[in-house]
């Protein structure tokens, strides 16, 4: 299941952005958010089964940060990619807010949502002392893993 | 004083490493202006009118001997030989290379200090009342609590890149002089009818371009869910405040538009999916931390060179006049019997208000070792305090303090005047605050009169963004500029304390020329119209209002 408009409960498709109807389309697990997103009843729609991608176009958009721990405090429990042109110094807080993968949008030049999957960089779960905002999950420390 | 656990001293050399790899990056070309701001913000550093700027932290405003050397050190080695300390109990250096910056980061964290989240758009230093730890009246020592939330705040990484910036203040006591009303959030330690401690939270408080006093969010806040319940507010805030608009982007802006009801409704609705997780405080973890503060030591006995004299023996009568004047105006006691908290006053002649130099700051560790167990703190009035000074050595202090010039005895009186850097340091100002400040105290030099005038709070601020608090002075001036030239709007009757209060517009602006003059005119006034040397300026602005105030400066 994708919010390629078929449940009403995921975010609009329309706010994808990457063109959902390149060939191809969206893996049908896919659930597209927008950091500006204002509701949050979707995430209580989430199944394991979903790949979540919550996406911004500023590299300074904390908004992101705050919709991984959410969706982690809901207890979803799949992957959880963070799309946008984020520097490496923010890698480590996007891991530790809960996201297990992370995308350059710039590597979706093709328009193709199925380059998605293949472009993941997988978040090394971070070095340093734990925080006491942490959250780690199983799913999310994706260190030694491939996407 | 708060000692670093290694956690702390390795998360602080670790930021030490990464800026470094931030500032090369920068200066080798490999991360954009725009990248870079919000990295270096985030450390402190500003790029001001003449050269970067460079804010330190010191939380809550408690500095050792060690650390203040250290900032000597540094205000000669990078710096042109003296720091500035601000409102909010930090210090700036304002003449830096940026190149030279990590080198500096890396000689304080040899103290345990850094730059870490003391500018940017992230939770910024916790501040809190001066009197901290010392206060009889007070409920708890705050500083413990400001450390928890220090721990917390500190590159926690869901919240280094909020809306807007976004400053905490606690107070232990009802005598409020931390301001907490005109904080984004303002806790306030109380008890409940059973006695167990716990905080008044109040939000959406703060200064700048729309100024606002903080809302009562929670009545009753049981202190195991501190953490919690701070998370749940800054994750609203992150998840909802403007970012379309920096001037709308403050958290009082989304309280305000949400009605305080819904604002507090969507933190619960956060904090109950988050209470009792692992951000619950136990017992252990505050007494942990409790244990960390070192207990203050009392200096009790002096070298035998230093002549105590408590009784005052051979002292010439203008001596011991003076001596009993500067006890009186910059000297408090504290809740340890025998043992005084001193004020020294950092608004001396012709220097901007808060400045101390490299020589000044290594006289007043020599002091503080000497006679206060080696702590000083920093005062939200731009002023510095020796915490605990035993009352037998009061006047050889007296005496040192005068010898390295460092006896002003005009603690909280009109000479007593926070001012922003302004035009002098800031690229954003319209208007010069440090002259017209120096104007100011020139006008009042009497020692006679400046006692009987009383603590009349002036704040100055170059621009709307109000650094210098211009909102909350007893009088308060605020620089605008029309048409290239630089005026002056004066306010009336805000207050800082527990009942803050914004100040109401006098007029319109006055000139350049006149600003220091029509203060003048306004404080003559409050002589003539006070009820008794009792009644405090915002008093006697209640009673009689803006007209016979308007009269002197308008001539109305
Ligand atoms: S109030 Fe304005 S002029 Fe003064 S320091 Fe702040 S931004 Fe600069």
């Amino acid at each position: 299941m994708g919010n390629s408009g078929t449940d009403p409960a995921l975010p609009d498709p329309a706010q994808m952005p990457f063109t959902p109807s390149s060939p191809g389309g969206p893996p049908p697990d896919l659930v597209v958010v927008p950091s500006h997103i204002e509701t949050r009843s979707w995430i209580d729609a989430l199944t394991p089964d979903h790949c979540v991608l919550v996406y911004t176009e500023r590299f300074d958009d904390g908004r992101v940060f705050s919709l991984g721990r959410q969706i982690r405090i809901a207890s979803f429990s799949g992957r959880l990619i963070a799309a946008g042109e984020f520097l490496p110094d923010q890698l480590d807080s996007l891991a530790r807010c809960g996201f297990s993968h992370h995308l350059p949008l710039s590597s979706l030049a093709d328009g193709s949502a199925g380059a998605v999957l293949e472009n993941l960089v997988a978040l090394p779960r971070p070095a340093g002392p734990d925080h006491p905002g942490d959250h780690f999950t199983p799913e999310n420390d994706m260190s030694s893993s491939t996407p | 004083m708060y000692q670093y656990s290694q956690t702390d001293q390795h998360l602080v050399d670790q930021r030490v490493v990464q800026f470094r790899n931030q500032t090369d990056r920068y200066l080798n070309g490999d991360l954009s202006e725009d990248q870079f701001r919000p990295l270096r913000l985030m450390n402190g550093l500003y790029i001001q009118r003449y050269a970067p700027m460079l804010r330190i932290a010191i939380p809550y405003g408690e500095l050792n001997s060690r650390q203040l050397r250290m900032l000597a050190r540094i205000a000669r080695q990078y710096d042109r030989g003296y720091g500035h300390i601000t409102t909010r109990q930090n210090i700036q250096f304002n003449w830096l290379k940026l190149e030279q910056v990590p080198d500096l980061l890396a000689d304080l964290s040899l103290v345990q200090m850094h730059a870490i989240q003391t500018s940017g758009n992230c939770i910024r230093n916790i501040t809190s009342d001066h009197l901290a730890g010392i206060d009889a009246a007070e409920i708890e020592d705050p500083r413990p609590w400001c450390e928890i939330i220090r721990q917390w705040a500190t590159l926690h990484p869901e919240f280094l890149y909020l809306p807007r910036k976004f400053k905490i203040a606690v107070t232990g006591s009802e005598n409020d002089r931390a301001a907490i009303l005109a904080h984004d959030i303002g806790l306030r330690l109380v008890r409940n009818p059973g006695q167990e401690t716990g905080f008044q939270v109040f939000v959406g408080g703060g200064l700048g371009r729309t100024p606002v006093v903080g809302k009562l969010l929670h009545e009753f806040l049981p202190k195991h869910h501190l953490l919690s319940y701070l998370e749940a507010i800054l994750r609203v805030y992150n998840l909802h405040g403007r970012r379309d608009n920096k001037y709308k982007a403050r958290i009082k802006i989304l309280v305000n538009s949400m009605g305080i009801q819904a604002f507090g409704q969507a933190v619960n609705d956060r904090f109950q999916e988050i209470r009792d997780g692992k951000l619950t405080l136990t017992d252990d973890r505050i007494e942990q931390i409790k244990s960390r503060f070192a207990r203050p030591v009392m200096n009790v006995s002096l070298p035998a060179r230093i002549h105590c004299n408590p009784a005052g023996a051979g002292r010439t009568v203008p001596d011991r006049d003076a001596f009993e004047n500067w006890k009186a105006q910059n000297t408090l006691r504290s809740k340890y019997a025998s043992f005084h908290s001193v004020f020294i006053s950092l608004k001396k002649e012709n220097v901007a208000p808060g400045d101390i130099s490299a020589e000044e700051m290594d006289v007043l560790a020599g002091l503080a070792d000497r006679y206060s167990g080696g702590l000083v703190r920093t005062t939200h009035r731009q002023n510095l305090l020796l915490p605990l000074v035993h009352a037998d050595h009061l006047y050889p202090l007296w005496k040192d303090l005068q010898k390295s010039g460092q006896s002003n005895t005009n603690i909280q009186t009109v000479q007593d005047i926070i001012c922003c850097p302004g035009l002098e340091f800031c690229s954003l100002a319209n208007t010069t605050s440090i002259p017209i400040a120096i104007e100011i105290q020139n006008r009042f030099t009497d020692p006679l009169e400046l006692k009987s005038l009383g603590d009349i709070q002036i704040k100055i601020s170059g621009c709307m963004n109000a650094c210098g608090h211009h909102h909350i002075g007893h009088i308060g001036i605020l620089g605008v500029d029309k048409k290239g030239e630089q005026w002056f709007q004066i306010t009336l009757g805000g207050r800082a304390d527990q009942n803050l209060k914004l100040g109401t517009r006098l007029g319109p602006a006055v000139s350049r020329d006149h600003i220091s003059g029509c203060v003048e005119s306004v404080i003559r006034q409050y002589l003539k119209l006070r009820s008794g040397p009792d009644e405090t300026f915002p008093d006697t602005f209640e009673r009689v209002g803006l007209t016979p105030f308007k009269e002197v400066v308008y001539g109305q």
